[in-house]
């Protein structure tokens, strides 16, 4: 955004005082005490390149220029729509057509020539504020642009750092819940230290008029986004973006880094990967490693920061907004899966294990007031409801494909446990699950929550589950065998499988 | 002067210098409504009063102008064919959902609105059809009563309208004429397409290509919701950047026009 | 439009009917004339300003000369002086041979104060000699001149303008060759523009 550096004024309104006194907005001065970023610049014309950018969660190649260059980036703003989970789709409002936009990478001392492309079919004029800019709007009163037309405007990337860019038109708030955001890297001039891999992760959240999960076209609801309460919090622009086949790959004994984003609207991350410590964090984008050994990062919404890691042990690791209530319900859940050798002394894996149910522990559920009683569904009606249910409420765990995740969340997939006992089945999806299971073979020891769901909710997913992924039951889960199994588990507190 | 004379002027006048004397009459098909007067708050309120400016009743186009009404108008005007009209008028996608010079085609049912338009193209048109486009407040105050329709809610209203602005825009267009009647009975204003007016350029924006912050920059950044008068009205806001992010030459997709008179002859709010 | 009503009020005889025939009629003028305008020329825009000496001016009539164009009006107190003293200085700056083919033009946003008069002494108190133009049109006119040079303005309650302060250079066709947007200008910019566009005229 622009600072409070008087400028030139195209406007009238500007007593004259004050603009015989303006002076041009690029002020001689030098960022990061790093001295002039323009320093290095030849006499004559600068090379030219046409940037290559990158779609997340890839990254641009590291620059190996070590002299300046002319880049021209060309990117279009693209209204489309697509999905925002499964059986949910949304309006996104993009530049490159995806949610985040692409990663741009530049040399600090480039000088871009920015050429904003707004899709004919876009309803609405768009621009573009690059927090990399030094200038009036980031480049947003430059960019301003009329559906089915271009914008061009210059800049000099003077300060290094991973930055966000956005659409800045008003309502501005409502065009960055869209999705129009990314990041642009300014590398420094002799670049970041080496590591091995790169990604783009950029959290965001979604505001949708029906709540999380509610299939079909959802549309922007103002209500909620201004209540700061989204629906959807996501890594990548969607449910699952980062996770089964989409998780980020890696191997043992490689060094990682994360360029993480957040573009908002609204919320703060608190970034953080499960089963990993950051060794270095560049805080909030900028271009010192200044902390070391870091659990959780924050992320503010319009800024950025960079983790580096050291993979030394194999396995899936989650990343996730440690506001975890997003990362369970709301989406804000990835999967960095490393493949390799294990390595004992750093992890051993599980060496015992014990019940521990302190006094009084359990927890009474108490039924809701005032939603519509519930009744047995026809057959394909029931099933369609519990996909939806699963979608929802359990894939974040078990899988799209309910293939589970080895040596953390057991499949549904074929599953032997699930089909066995369906009374047993319907216990743990209505009360949770702790303790070790033994699934097609292998043994999972880990919590299943309790899901808060209803009775018709239950008998719909169990149905949905049971008749697919491999799994096939000829009989559906009625809403009378999951109150049957509520009745008896209230007749014997502290019964079920918890 | 006669009659007679005085119409051949009216339409030597009106018509654009290409094809002076083609004495087409203009497509009588669309009724026009009386707006009654009232007040309009900007969404830029800087130095006007709570209570807004005060707008005089004026006539508007019952529903905006259809690709068919837009054929006559390049029938009797060849210099605003597609393939003629003046570059510095047009832009190279006037019209580019027709399929030929005088040929709708698949892309333009001839009772959908015209869009890919400028608002050269547009003015000249309404000047033939004998009006003219309205101006920003007047559009404002005719899109603002939908009482009788929404049950005086202006959130309602808001919501109806966001809906349209967030999905996506539809390669064909449906009909005209079809959409919610406001209050005076004046159908489309919202949830069609966006409409030209014949002030759009009095957003006093940085949008131009390489301008600097105006007094309405703040419609640009989160900063400048404080000078709004109602930073809530999402709605008034995507229709004043839309009009900031415009030139007279540009022709969109989702922008059409409708014709306006004034209420007496010579009683205008211009 | 204003102008299309003055015109029928003004038009009292066969001679007017006839004369508004033969120009064209208005807003746009007819590309086939004996040597065509370009067609991106401003001057395809058929309007008929007035100037400070009374005198009708047809854009069209700047038609071989090199134009530096902005858009004013005179009670403005804040940028338009500075406007104007920005084109008088982008005068003296220029090389002698291009100083006399250049015709300087301030066009009123204020139809309704700016009359003949209020231009003359504008003028006469910004010191513009003949090489100056001060114009005034009917505001229908004003809107689309300002359209199509991409200049925004609107009236406020108190019957002053917000305006964008663009400084435009119109080469020998009336195609437009360079814009300031901004106040104070890049008076070495528009000096090397209009200087251009002087020794290489357009058509």
């Amino acid at each position: 955004m622009s600072g409070s550096t008087p400028r030139p004024t195209a406007w009238r309104r500007l007593p004259l005082l004050a603009a015989l006194a303006a002076v041009p907005a690029y002020v001689a001065c030098s960022p990061g005490g790093e001295g002039d970023p323009l320093a290095d610049r030849p006499s004559g014309p600068l090379p030219v390149e046409t940037l290559v950018v990158a779609s997340a969660p890839a990254v641009p190649k590291p620059i190996t220029r070590r002299s300046p260059a002319k880049l021209i980036v060309n990117l279009e703003t693209h209204e489309v729509r697509k999905r925002l989970a499964d059986g949910v789709e949304y309006t996104f409002w993009t530049f490159g057509g995806s949610v985040p936009g692409p990663m741009l990478r530049i040399r600090a001392g480039d000088e871009v020539e920015f050429h904003l492309n707004n899709h004919p079919s876009s309803k609405m004029p768009h621009n573009i504020d690059l927090h990399a800019v030094t200038g009036p709007g980031g480049g947003a009163a430059s960019s301003f642009t009329a559906p089915g037309h271009s914008s061009v405007f210059s800049f000099a990337a003077l300060n290094p750092g991973l930055y966000v860019y956005h659409c800045a038109t008003a309502p501005v708030g409502m065009h960055i819940a869209n999705g129009m955001y990314g990041l642009i890297l300014v590398e420094p001039k002799d670049g970041l230290p080496k590591v091995d891999r790169e990604f783009y992760v950029m959290q965001s959240e979604f505001y949708t008029t029906g709540r999380f999960g509610q299939a079909g076209l959802q549309p922007f609801s103002m209500e909620k986004a201004l209540h700061e309460d989204p629906e959807y919090v996501v890594f990548n622009g969607s449910v699952g973006a980062l996770v089964g086949d989409n998780a980020l790959k890696a191997r043992v004994g490689e060094t990682l880094r994360l360029y993480v984003g957040n573009g908002g609207p609204n919320l703060v991350s608190s970034f953080h990967v499960i089963g990993e410590i950051f060794d270095h964090v560049y805080t909030e984008g900028g271009t010192v490693a200044n902390q070391r050994n870091v659990q959780t990062t924050l992320v503010p919404a319009g800024g950025s920061a960079i983790v580096d890691m050291k993979l030394e042990v194999p396995g899936t690791f989650i990343l996730v907004d440690h506001s975890i209530f997003r990362a369970f319900n709301k989406g804000a859940l990835g999967m960095l899966k490393v493949e390799g050798a294990d390595n004992k002394v750093v992890y051993s894996g599980k060496q015992n294990d014990l019940v521990y149910l302190p006094e009084g522990g359990a927890v009474q559920a108490v039924p809701e007031n005032g939603a519509a009683p519930e009744r047995e569904l026809p057959r394909e009606e029931l099933i369609a409801r519990g996909k939806q249910v699963f979608t929802a409420n359990c894939t974040a765990c078990h899988q799209l494909e309910a293939q589970g995740v080895p040596g953390a969340f057991p499949p549904l997939a074929g599953s032997d446990f699930l089909m066995a006992n369906k009374e047993r089945a319907i216990g743990v999806v209505m009360h949770g699950l702790t303790g070790e299971v033994t699934v097609l073979g292998k043994k999972y020891n880990g919590v299943m929550p309790m899901l808060q769901l209803t009775d018709g909710d239950i008998a719909a997913v169990l149905s949905y589950v049971r008749t697919n992924f491999g799994n096939k039951a000829s009989d559906i889960v009625s809403l009378a065998e999951v109150r049957k199994v509520r009745a008896a588990a209230a007749a014997k507190p502290g019964a079920g499988v918890r | 002067m006669t009659s007679g004379v005085r119409a051949l002027l009216v339409v030597a006048a009106l018509t654009g210098g290409f094809a002076p004397g083609a004495g087409a009459q203009p497509a009588p098909g669309v009724e026009f409504r009386l707006v009654a007067a009232g007040r309009v708050r900007p969404i830029f309120a800087a130095g006007v009063a709570d209570t807004g400016i005060a707008v005089g009743a004026f006539r508007l186009a019952a529903r905006p102008v259809t690709n068919a009404e837009f054929l006559r108008f390049v029938a009797a005007n060849p210099a605003w064919r597609r393939t003629r009209a003046p570059r510095v008028a047009v832009d190279s996608s006037y019209l580019r959902h027709w399929s030929g010079d005088l040929t709708l085609g698949p892309n333009a049912p001839p009772a959908a609105p015209v869009v890919n338009v400028s608002w050269f193209a547009a003015s000249a048109y309404a000047a033939w059809a004998q009006g003219r486009l309205p101006t920003t407040l007047e559009w404002e105050l005719a899109a603002s009563r939908f009482h009788r329709a929404l049950g005086n809610d202006p959130e309602r209203l808001n919501l109806r309208v966001l809906e349209w602005y967030g999905s996506a825009t539809r390669a064909v267009l449906p009909d005209a004429g079809h959409g919610m009647a406001s209050d005076d009975g004046v159908r489309d204003l919202h949830g069609l397409v966006w409409e030209w007016v014949e002030d759009f350029n009095a957003v006093v924006t940085s949008g131009e290509s390489r301008g600097d912050s105006g007094p309405d920059a703040g419609l640009f950044c989160a900063g400048g919701a404080a000078l709004a008068a109602d930073p809530s009205n999402y709605a008034a806001f995507m229709r004043y950047a839309l009009r900031g992010s415009l030139r007279g030459s540009y022709t969109l997709a989702t922008l059409g026009f409708r014709v306006a008179r004034d209420a007496e002859p010579g009683k205008g709010n211009r | 439009m204003t102008l299309r009503a003055s015109r029928l009020r003004r038009g009292a005889g066969a001679a007017a009917i006839a004369a508004v025939l033969a120009a064209g009629a208005m807003p746009w003028r007819a590309a086939a004339q004996a040597a065509p305008l370009p067609a991106r020329s401003l001057y395809r825009l058929k309007a008929t300003w007035t100037s400070h000496t009374g005198r009708p001016v047809e854009l069209p009539s700047l038609r071989g000369e090199t134009v530096v164009l902005a858009m004013v009006y005179t009670s403005c107190t804040m940028t338009c002086p500075l406007i104007t003293g920005e084109m008088q200085a982008v005068r003296r700056a220029l090389p002698a041979d291009v100083r006399p083919k250049v015709r300087f033009v301030l066009a009123s946003f204020d139809p309704d104060r700016d009359s003949v008069a209020a231009l003359r002494a504008h003028a006469s108190k910004m010191s513009l000699d003949d090489r100056w133009l001060v114009l005034r049109a009917p505001a229908g006119d004003v809107r689309q001149l300002a359209v199509l040079l991409g200049v925004r303005y609107r009236k406020l309650p108190d019957g002053d303008f917000d305006h964008s302060n663009i400084i435009s250079v119109l080469d020998a066709g009336g195609v437009l060759r360079h814009q300031s947007p901004r106040i104070p200008a890049d008076r070495a910019a528009l000096v090397r523009a209009v200087t251009a566009a002087a020794r290489s005229p357009g058509s």
